[in-house]
């Protein structure tokens, strides 16, 4: 996938061309569904479903292109990851509600660290993924490339990924969370990055 | 082969891994807290991680909250800025193509050595163009490997030949120890010879013998020095863009004075290890013995050079390290000239003289092979001698041990039978039958040793070779004369010399084969089991020597796995 192709099929997309706009809201499924995960399971702190929202978003996105003013693959994904954010936002506000209902015994919702006064989940919501400028300005591609070879791993290296180096988690969290020993989950992430590694090189 | 599937390999690369994951996890700590010249210096010690490295990069990017860290380095504000500039190194150098080094800047990686990366590199006090050698990696490099950097660096540094790679600097910087040395522009030997080959004259015979006559002299300044290279190859071997050869890396040189003078707790760590490149160091140094490594040892690595040269193949390399050990201390490659006709014959046997396992019977210095290099080159007569008979027995032997084993105790026994059938005149009809089998023996010995040579399954050549054998020596022992008794010594003997392939299934194959022969014998002779505890003993005792000899081949791979393990390089 080079960049002029991801360009031509925004350009296509925004003429009104329908298959375009598939090929291009599945190119970035993946990207979407990985940065919606990472930040839904770093809030709640275990594994989340972002299949809804996931869907959610690409909806919109199909329904607001008209209101895509931009041509880069970079500013394409910043606009993406608006729409996402502001839906998980929106999650998160129910959550919220649910949690104090029924769950809150089950997740302990605090960051570690997080300061005594604050909710680990306000500390979250206050974390504004607007897009900056400086971000529009970097190359895009390899991140959509990465989300997909990310998607392609078995399930138990994608965890690793998720926690390890989405959630930046040590590994001494990373182990527990997995019911592993630190040292079986530090030779998961090595196989999962050489794994990483190699699906890209055959991209 | 089960012990080939729990092999050494496995447990090396589990401390490569767990280095490796170290490194990495490192690394990721770093990106994450933004600290990007430390990043930047790990990239730089472990270029073998740049992909991976890469990948957590990009992982690095999808993370939910980094906006923060983008924006920190792409518009520092007034606290980054001062951060960044009180320290050493600017951040900002690593998106550029060029790697700050200290005074140096690194322009591109040349190549990798069994314990350091080589860079082309700017020093930019001088404004010149350097070769800049690194460890691999600083903080997990070892006590021993710093030393042996630094020796390798104070050996290069006392040396002026004009076929010596010049050393102009040793160092550290960033924990990274590194040394300078002349930039050669042409690459080594071993990326130049295919070139060189492709154009096949008369000539470049000639050419070849140059290029060796001053790696000769080179080789012979550094004995004069009292230095042993101990790893000379062709990777060691850089070319000029004049075609000039110049030996470099030095870093297995063990020195003469260092063994004389320093403690003997010294002298035990500094060559307690087997250094050297597989294919290309000497017998004794393979075998490990230590206290017989010489000057000599690097006359035989210029031979596997030579031969190299000549042929387009290394002569002793094999599949994996050990077997490639194995060849070195006990086989004999084939001949230059039945790889390629046109080598001179003077040539092959300058070659063949460094190639003799026996360091006695090499030239005993590099100024012998380099005078016998340049009296082939002049067409005058050379020292090097053909081979006599005994040489070229051994060497026949050596090549193809299980041919040569066969024949000559078919060669023996025939020559026994024809004697007392000469002196006492037997049956005419049982003579002939016997020496029929005898014929068709060694015929069939040529042939598994042609189908050795020539098929890719050598395995099961091996196991047909073995099973035509027991065949034959019941064959013989059913139409020999009564009694036979003593002549059964044939089956252990089959045992036992399975067991020199080294492969323990082969010896119980060998085992089981013989003692279904030998119970048909059995029932065939009756001879034999006119007292039936005798054969009963003695089937026994057959599959009793039959787990000897697997076991003893256990043993020995046990070993090797050891040496292995403890081998520094791959």
């Amino acid at each position: 996938m080079s960049q002029s192709h991801f360009e031509e099929l925004i350009q296509r997309a925004r003429a009104g061309d329908r298959s375009a706009e598939n090929e291009l809201l599945q190119k970035c499924r993946a990207y979407v569904s990985l940065i919606a995960r990472a930040q839904i399971e770093g809030w709640m702190r275990t594994k989340f479903d972002a299949s809804d929202l996931v869907q959610q978003t690409l909806l919109e996105a199909h329904q607001g292109l008209e209101n895509f003013k931009g041509e880069t693959e970079a500013e394409w994904l910043g606009w993406l990851r608006g729409i996402l954010n502001h839906n998980a936002l929106d999650f998160a506000r129910k959550y919220q509600g649910v949690a104090k209902r029924n769950v809150k015994r089950e997740f302990s919702i605090d960051q570690p660290g997080g300061s005594s006064g604050q909710s680990g989940f306000q500390q979250w919501e206050l974390k504004d993924q607007a897009e900056t400028p400086s971000r529009m300005l970097l190359n895009r591609e390899q991140e959509i490339l990465m989300a997909e070879a990310v998607a392609q791993l078995p399930a138990d290296y994608q965890e690793v990924i998720m926690l390890r180096n989405l959630q930046r988690l040590s590994f001494k969290q990373v182990a527990e969370r997995m019911n592993r020993s630190a040292g079986a989950v530090q030779m998961l992430w090595l196989r999962a990055l050489n794994q990483l590694q190699e699906l890209l090189e055959r991209v | 082969m089960r012990e080939k599937v729990l092999n050494p390999v496995a447990s090396e690369q589990d401390d490569q891994s767990e280095v490796a994951i170290e490194v990495l996890n490192q690394y990721l700590n770093y990106l994450q807290a933004h600290d990007q010249e430390s990043c930047h210096g790990l990239r730089v010690v472990n270029p073998e991680l740049k992909k991976l490295m890469a990948c957590l990069d990009s992982l690095e990017r999808l993370a939910p909250d980094n906006e923060h860290s983008v924006r920190e380095t792409q518009s520092p504000g007034p606290e980054e800025a001062t951060r960044l500039l009180s320290k050493t190194h600017s951040a900002r150098a690593f998106p550029h193509q060029t790697i700050e080094f200290g005074n140096y800047e690194l322009l591109e990686e040349l190549g990798r050595g069994g314990m350091g990366v080589v860079y082309k590199a700017l020093q930019k006090d001088l404004n010149r163009i350097v070769a800049l050698k690194t460890i691999l990696s600083n903080q997990f490099a070892s006590e021993e490997e710093v030393r042996r950097f630094y020796l390798e660096a104070q050996a290069a540094g006392r040396l002026q030949h004009s076929h010596i790679v010049p050393i102009h600097e040793v160092g550290q910087y960033l924990g990274q120890h590194y040394f300078t040395m002349d930039y050669i522009s042409g690459g080594s030997l071993a990326n130049t010879r295919a070139k060189q080959m492709s154009e096949t004259a008369q000539t470049d015979f000639y050419q070849v013998a140059s290029l060796m006559l001053q790696v000769s002299q080179a080789v012979q300044y550094l004995h004069s020095k009292d230095i042993i290279h101990r790893d000379l190859k062709p990777s060691n071997i850089l070319i000029d863009e004049n075609g000039m050869a110049h030996v470099t890396d030095f870093g297995l040189a063990k020195l003469f004075d260092v063994l004389q003078t320093d403690s003997e707790d010294d002298v035990r760590t500094q060559s307690g290890m087997i250094v050297g490149t597989p294919g290309y160091m000497s017998p004794e140094q393979a075998a490990g013995q230590l206290a017989a490594i010489s000057s000599r040892s690097d006359i035989f690595s210029l031979g596997t050079i030579l031969d190299e040269l000549l042929t387009g193949v290394s002569p002793f390399k094999q599949n994996s390290p050990l077997d490639s050990l194995v060849y070195v201390i006990e086989g004999e490659p084939p001949l230059p000239h039945t790889l390629n006709a046109r080598i001179p014959y003077h040539l092959e046997l300058i070659c063949l003289k460094c190639l003799e396992k026996d360091p006695d019977l090499r030239y005993q210095t590099a100024g012998e092979l380099a005078d016998d290099l340049e009296h082939f080159i002049a067409g005058e007569p050379i020292q090097a001698q053909p081979a006599g008979l005994r040489q070229k027995f051994q060497r026949w032997f050596r090549r193809q041990p299980a041919l040569v084993s066969r024949l000559s105790a078919i060669f023996l026994a025939t020559g026994i039978i024809q004697t007392v059938y000469s002196t006492q005149g037997m049956d005419l009809n049982y003579h002939l039958k016997m020496m029929t089998i005898f014929g068709l023996w060694a015929s069939l010995a040529l042939f598994f040793q042609w189908s050795l040579d020539h098929l890719k399954n050598k395995v099961k050549v091996r196991f047909c070779w073995v099973a035509a054998d027991v065949s034959l020596l019941t064959g013989l022992l059913f139409l020999a004369d009564s009694p036979i008794g003593i002549l059964l010594i044939g089956y252990p003997m089959l045992i036992v010399s399975a067991g020199l392939f080294f492969y323990v299934r082969l010896v119980f194959f060998t085992t089981v084969l013989s003692l279904l022969a030998f119970s048909a014998l059995v029932l065939l002779r009756p001879e034999l089991a006119e007292l039936w505890q005798y054969p009963v003993i003695y089937g026994m005792v057959l599959a009793i020597l039959g787990m000897i000899t697997a076991y003893q081949i256990y043993r020995v791979r046990v070993l090797s796995r050891y040496y292995e393990l403890r081998r520094p390089e791959r």
